[in-house]
């Protein structure tokens, strides 16, 4: 089959709509749900621009196929605020500096609420989910002081807004 | 870029997802975890007609841990088995496991997507090699088979699979000794220049079942034979170690690309090597 028809929750509102085989979810979140705030950067799976949370872990949006999103539920960058409050990740960006003309922001947005979720430590966090983020303007010294930033105000507890916490 | 159009089925069963590849087998690509098929697909390196994606096929996803090995469907996680409290039975698997690009990779990077794309530089292909695991392999037409993994790979994302054989599951022994996997990328998660998964054990103050794989020199992981030799029976200890590194230096040619030139691969690789050899001792 070239289309299909799929059902996904996105942001907490659930979809239902037909995609083409070959549409990334990338494309059907910016494109079919007008959610602009996934950037697409390399749609190779470097960039890490496009990072969206799928089933609560931080994933490629580029690398997944819409079809392959069928029944998942997906957060992406406008679903992080609440009722326009930022989130603490957001910001301790803000506060700290930690973006400069914001494209590859998002991302690393969805990557950290995730991190900080799952309690992530503080150096993983800078480390590994960082490394899989590419920004060109910060050099990410202050990414870095917003991670610790938003680390230390949430000393690690789950945030009340995190769909799985219910689970 | 986007990818040209294809058809795409998710078959529910391992019998159904057989009987797909028995009918379009050299038309269709599987999508295993598809964090390195979906890059191809996306700059169209690979135009199939038929994609099948095994992500409903639940029984390829299990994967159970023991003191005697890793034994992993094909759909088994990466994340999910980083994570498990029992990787540290399989010595070398987390350590692989963790230098794989990066956790938003790894939450779908699969163990039998990695093997079976058998990219040279990769870090689970070199650890199944180094291991002596074996892969299975399943088609209607020859039934199901066992291959070891020093045969599995023949040259860069080339197997012996059939292309109407499904990567069913693989079995990582566990190492009598520690194991490391030490590798140089240009940055941490990128593709590895060169690498090393390098492990023995010692028994009667002489070195036992020592084994090392290299990955990133050559087309596919290789086994360092003369330095294994070497090796077995030694004294652990700087004349062992550096006798190792010297053969292995003279064992290997390796390839040349844009980021590294042959000698450089070839003093890195040594140079991995006697580290790992002095981490484990």
């Amino acid at each position: 089959m070239k289309e299909h028809r799929i059902r996904l929750k996105v942001n907490g509102d659930n979809f239902e709509v037909t995609v083409e085989s070959r549409m990334l979810l990338s494309d059907l979140i910016r494109h079919q749900l007008g959610l602009t705030g996934t950037h697409v950067g390399c749609e190779q799976g470097a960039c890490g621009a496009c990072t969206v949370i799928i089933d609560s872990r931080p994933q490629r949006s580029c690398l997944v196929l819409a079809v392959q999103a069928d029944g998942s539920t997906v957060e992406t960058v406008e679903g992080v605020a609440d009722d326009g409050i930022e989130h603490v990740v957001q910001a301790a960006l803000h506060e700290q500096h930690g973006l400069q003309c914001g494209f590859c922001t998002p991302g690393i947005v969805m990557s950290l609420v995730a991190a900080c979720r799952s309690r992530t430590d503080a150096e993983t966090a800078k480390g590994q989910v960082l490394d899989g983020h590419l920004c060109r303007c910060t050099g990410y010294v202050n990414i870095r002081a917003a991670i610790d930033a938003a680390w230390e105000a949430t000393g690690g507890e789950r945030d009340s807004n995190d769909p799985s916490s219910g689970r | 870029m986007k990818p040209q159009p294809f058809d795409y089925v998710a078959p529910e069963t391992l019998d159904e997802a057989l009987d797909l590849l028995a009918r379009v087998g050299d038309d269709a690509v599987i999508v295993a975890g598809g964090q390195s098929l979906l890059p191809i697909l996306n700059l169209r390196l690979a135009r199939p007609e038929l994609v099948i994606d095994l992500r409903r096929v639940t029984e390829l996803a299990r994967f159970d841990i023991s003191e005697t090995g890793l034994r992993a469907g094909a759909m088994a996680n990466a994340l999910e088995v980083e994570e498990h409290p029992d990787t540290h039975l399989v010595p070398g698997l987390h350590d692989a496991l963790c230098q794989i690009a990066n956790p938003q990779i790894r939450s779908r990077t699969t163990l039998g997507g990695s093997v079976a794309h058998a990219d040279p530089a990769a870090e689970l292909p070199a650890l199944m090699v180094a291991l002596g695991g074996d892969i299975v392999l399943q088609s209607i037409a020859r039934g199901e088979r066992t291959v070891s993994a020093g045969d599995f790979f023949t040259g860069p994302m080339m197997t012996v699979r059939e292309p109407d054989e499904l990567l069913t599951s693989l079995w990582f022994p566990a190492h009598p000794g520690p194991v490391a996997v030490l590798e140089v990328a240009k940055r941490p998660g990128d593709f590895a220049m060169v690498g090393a998964v390098v492990g023995y054990a010692i028994a009667d103050g002489v070195i036992s079942s020592p084994s090392i794989a290299l990955f990133g020199v050559a087309g596919h992981p290789v086994r360092m034979a003369s330095a294994e030799a070497a090796l077995r029976g030694a004294i652990p200890g700087t004349d062992s170690f550096l006798a190792a590194v010297e053969l292995v230096r003279d064992e290997i040619d390796p390839r040349v690309d844009t980021y590294a030139s042959s000698e450089y691969r070839r003093q890195v690789a040594a140079a991995l090597v006697g580290r790992a050899l002095v981490s484990l001792s």
